[in-house]
């Protein structure tokens, strides 16, 4: 285990994609059977990008391009069939097109920061397609020598041989490692690999062009829209295709990545890994970071031979030309670390292996309230009801909305892991690069809502810290699902495992309680609706106005518009009837008579506080100022 | 060329008179369904992103495109294919041994659902929700007995449909939409197929043809007098075509003075029209190189002259087809 917390993070990563690609079959094999359902010439088209990714120099261009074939072909169906229809081979081919981009996108990374590591991989290949090349009778040749050489002492001449035999022997063949294993190969053909990859790295180096400052800055850049490029490519996996099953897959990549970029350009040293903060990119005066271009650039010849000898005795020379050694000195190959299980991502959050920043000094989100409707009609409050109170709550025949104001206090989404400094958010989504939803509107109801798909960071400056014209809302997401660094900062209230008696017919039982995040800013209004399951929204940061109707009060449900059932929406809009919202349709007086004889109960929801919302009942949502609650659905 | 001379049995030859169509096409060939040279062997063979002559032969009557393979056919030949490029899946392979006469005709939306318009046994359409429900033998197809269909085009979640007579309004070619609703809803249940009452009557006539992208963003019907009526889903299509209407209105294309349509070909995210003076414009996607633009250009929101090889000495186009992310023009002498 200290081994691999000290190991290179990078180092780490394309050691896990050498070896996702080379066993790539394997990994196929699981997938197989589901993915069947998308027709053999998308999974041949897969199939046929991972084998091309095991070669020693794919067209990485054209790879993207197939696998962006792929992932818009799956993305297409998503839209031709209602959710709960679709092919689940559709959201695999999704996914699994999107991790094998993500690999792609990986070497490319990594080529710009540590050239050495992926010289070593597309050596490898180049050795063993050349091995591949070979004539059975130019093997059968080497093969016997071998069987001479083996027989001897290391490097004495065996007897009743001249030393002018034993020289053109040892002329003849040289030991290499081939796809991992030791063989002995011709000169020849190391000679022939050796120009091969010298050909390649020339390429490489006009294609990286001078090494000024410029230069420097735009490598920086093209390395930040990779490492973007990836996070978007798993976090769309993530969003649209739900992850296809391989959420923990997904996780344990992201964690990776976030330790490998957490690292300054072209510095492998193993002791500077865990001190180095994730926002650093600056370039570190490192003595070895010449070295390490230069002397890797003009490999001598018999290089590879010392891969025969015994290692370097000084273990800490991790960065000698391409030798694929680990912190001990020992040779890691693709195969050696195949085997490793997928990293388990909440011991790759910093927070939980080093010593918990203190957040208190970061700035907090703003309190500030535009506008403030008066509460009319409050809900009870009570601290925190035990099990059986609360199940017999429940369990009367017309349960009530009840305001729970000490259910949570523990959470350290309130305290120590503060939901209210954007500082800390963004240091739980990859430095605000994770994507995630969001809704732009006012309402869902409201003409021109629209949804998209942005990095945590810009709907932060976008719509969160500063004043906008449009309104962002991250509204009923899965956050946890796709950030588990975030799940771990709240826990399910106990209240969620009762058993309530009136479950709406038609609605399955959920085995979880249902979570889902509603972050916004001031002026979000989720417009009056009723849900299928009870409901406790936990107010974790701001404040929000809730609206209550009973579900017998009468409320008009609106009908089906453009194909999609809205019948668990009303028809009127609460903020346009009450004067808080500019009217946006036509809404007649008999309509604002009806809605102002309806009863309904009312409050504002202070952080910390929950509020439970029995099956059936209608809400209003409005968030106040910038708000982030959680809700908890079950039946 | 055989020519007979006064009563003399005798007959020229002429060599280089021998009247050739050429197929032109670009965009996406990931399963080398644009190579009909079978001696090509590419394990990952690039798009094509300018139009290139594929083929040539004396009478190309008109192409099929499915996302992984492409069919061509001649007049010599009208109900098989004389050429095949790509990779033709199974359950296609089987329905052109099993069901000839249904692979000929049949059309399949993204969401599965196979639509047989017409039939030689049976005159009206069949629906099956599949390709594979159509190949097992106790399939039992939803019928429209009362409907007859000159063309069918799938898009994302259903069909729309020609049908060449309508009891309601005039005699000629009348759309209806069988399973979905006109404004290209994605409902996957089955509806009856309905006329789409904006088309009805037209100032310039009948449709005569209807094509529409398997995306479901857009839909093109093209009129008796030469005149292009373009809607869609403006979402599916916010990229590339993001006011396209959600109900049937005319398209003006031309530089300068508006231009008669001879065809329209739609394809995933990208439109191909051709005008009655041989010119083909386009607009959408070309990331696959489908509107043949060239590697740079990777989309395009405007109406854009597609200029090609078979733009010069001003040849007649025979007419356009579009896959999913290519395009095919054929060039008649």
């Amino acid at each position: 285990m200290e081994k691999e917390e000290t190991a290179d993070p990078l180092r780490k990563l394309i050691d896990h994609g050498n070896s996702f690609i080379s066993r790539y079959y394997s990994h196929y094999e699981e997938s197989a059977p589901i993915l069947e359902g998308c027709g053999e010439p998308l999974v041949e088209l897969l199939v046929r990008q991972a084998q091309l990714m095991s070669m020693a120099t794919p067209d990485h261009d054209l790879i993207k391009r197939r696998l962006d074939d792929i992932l818009s072909a799956s993305y297409n169906k998503f839209y031709a069939y209602l959710y709960k229809d679709l092919p689940p081979c559709w959201r695999l081919l999704y996914t699994e097109a999107a991790i094998l981009k993500f690999w792609v996108l990986v070497f490319e990374w990594a080529r710009s920061r540590q050239p050495e590591l992926i010289r070593k991989r597309v050596w490898d290949k180049m050795e063993w397609e050349d091995f591949e090349l070979d004539t059975p009778a130019r093997r059968e040749e080497v093969h016997e020598i071998n069987a001479r050489f083996e027989k001897q002492p290391k490097g004495t001449p065996p007897r009743n041989m001249g030393s002018a035999v034993w020289h053109q022997l040892t002329q003849l063949s040289m030991r290499t490692e081939v796809g991992g294993v030791h063989v002995r190969r011709s000169r020849e053909a190391s000679s022939r690999v050796r120009e091969r990859l010298q050909e390649w790295q020339r390429r490489n180096e006009q294609e990286d062009g001078q090494q000024g400052p410029e230069q420097q800055q735009q490598k920086r850049e093209r390395e930040e829209e990779l490492l973007n490029d990836m996070v978007k490519t798993l976090d769309l996996a993530l969003i649209l295709a739900g992850g296809g099953g391989k959420h923990d897959e997904i996780h344990g990549y992201v964690a990776l990545l976030e330790k490998a970029a957490s690292l300054p350009s072209n510095d492998n040293s193993p002791d500077k890994i865990s001190s180095k903060p994730s926002e650093s990119e600056t370039p570190r005066q490192d003595p070895s970071l010449g070295r390490t271009r230069t002397t890797s650039l003009t490999q001598p010849p018999t290089k590879r031979a010392r891969l025969s000898l015994p290692p370097p005795t000084n273990p800490s020379s991790t960065i000698d030309g391409w030798l694929p050694l680990n912190a001990s000195g020992e040779l890691v190959g693709p195969v050696a670390i195949s085997d490793e299980p997928p990293v388990n991502t909440q011991q790759q959050t910093p927070i939980i292996t080093q010593k918990p920043p203190n957040w208190s000094s970061h700035p907090s989100f703003s309190p500030y309230e535009p506008f403030t409707p008066p509460v009319t009609s409050p809900i009870p409050r009570l601290p925190s009801p035990s099990l059986t109170t609360f199940q017999s709550h429940l369990s009367s025949p017309t349960p009530q909305p009840l305001i729970l104001t000490s259910l949570v206090p523990s959470w350290p989404a309130l305290a120590a892991r503060p939901w209210s400094k954007p500082s800390y958010l963004l240091s739980r989504t990859f430095s605000g690069r994770r994507l995630i939803p969001v809704e732009i509107g006012r309402s869902y109801v409201d003409e021109g809502w629209s949804q998209k798909i942005l990095p945590f960071s810009e709907f932060l400056s976008t719509y969160i810290t500063s004043p906008s014209e449009s309104k962002g809302y991250l509204a009923q997401h899965q956050l946890f699902a796709q950030l588990p660094q975030l799940r771990s900062d709240i826990t399910i209230p106990d209240l969620c495992y009762t058993s309530p008696a009136n479950r709406p017919d038609g609605t399955p039982e959920l085995e979880e309680p249902m979570l889902n995040a509603w972050f916004g800013p001031p002026g979000t209004i989720t417009p009056l609706h009723t849900d299928p399951y009870h409901n406790l929204l936990v107010q974790v940061v701001g404040r929000k106005y809730v609206r209550l109707y009973p579900p017998g009060a009468g409320v008009k449900r609106r009908g089906e518009e453009a194909g999609v059932d809205m019948g668990n929406t009303a028809a009127f809009d609460v903020g346009v009837l009450e004067g808080w919202d500019e009217a946006t349709g036509e809404g007649g007086d008999e309509e604002e008579k009806e809605f102002k004889r309806l009863e309904y109960v009312d409050c504002i929801l202070e952080p910390g506080e929950t509020l439970y919302i029995p099956v059936g009942w209608w809400h209003y949502v409005r968030g106040l100022s910038v708000s982030f609650s959680v809700s908890f659905w079950w039946n | 060329m055989v020519f007979y001379t006064g009563q003399q049995l005798s007959y020229i030859k002429v060599p280089n008179i021998i009247i050739t169509m050429s197929l032109y096409a670009a965009g996406l060939n990931a399963w080398s369904q644009l190579d009909f040279d079978t001696t090509k062997k590419d394990q990952q063979p690039d798009d094509i992103f300018t139009f290139t002559c594929l083929l040539e032969d004396k009478d190309i009557d008109y192409i099929r495109p499915f996302p992984s393979y492409t069919l061509v056919y001649t007049t010599t030949t009208p109900f098989s294919p004389t050429y095949t490029a790509g990779l033709v899946p199974k359950l296609h392979q089987q329905l052109s041994t099993s069901h000839p006469d249904h692979y000929h005709h049949f059309a399949e939306a993204s969401n599965d659902i196979v639509v047989v318009p017409n039939h030689p046994t049976n005159p009206h359409p069949l629906q099956y929700p599949s390709l594979t429900t159509l190949l097992s033998p106790s399939s039992q197809p939803i019928s429209y007995p009362t409907l007859h269909l000159a063309q069918v085009t799938p898009y994302a979640t259903g069909f729309l449909a020609l049908s060449p007579q309508n009891p309601t309004s005039s005699p000629g070619a009348t759309p209806a939409t069988p399973p979905s609703s006109p404004a290209l809803v994605p409902l996957p249940t089955p509806h009856h197929p309905h006329p789409i009452p904006d088309l009805s009557s037209l100032p310039t006539g009948p449709v005569t043809k209807l094509s529409s992208s398997p995306s479901g963003c857009l839909v093109a019907a093209l009129t008796a007098g030469h005149d292009l009526y373009l809607w869609g889903h403006p979402s599916r299509c916010s990229t590339w075509y993001p006011d396209i209407p959600d109900s049937p209105e005319p398209v003006v294309i031309g530089d300068d003075n508006e231009k008669d349509i001879k065809d329209v070909a739609v394809g995933q995210s990208h439109v191909l029209v051709l005008t009655t003076d041989d010119e083909i414009w386009g607009r959408g996607d070309n990331s696959s190189g489908q509107l043949g633009l060239g590697r740079e250009t990777k989309l395009v929101t405007e109406w854009t002259r597609l200029k090609g090889e078979f733009d010069h000495d001003k040849k007649k186009i025979k007419g356009v087809w579009a896959g999913e992310r290519n395009s095919f023009v054929v060039v008649q002498p």
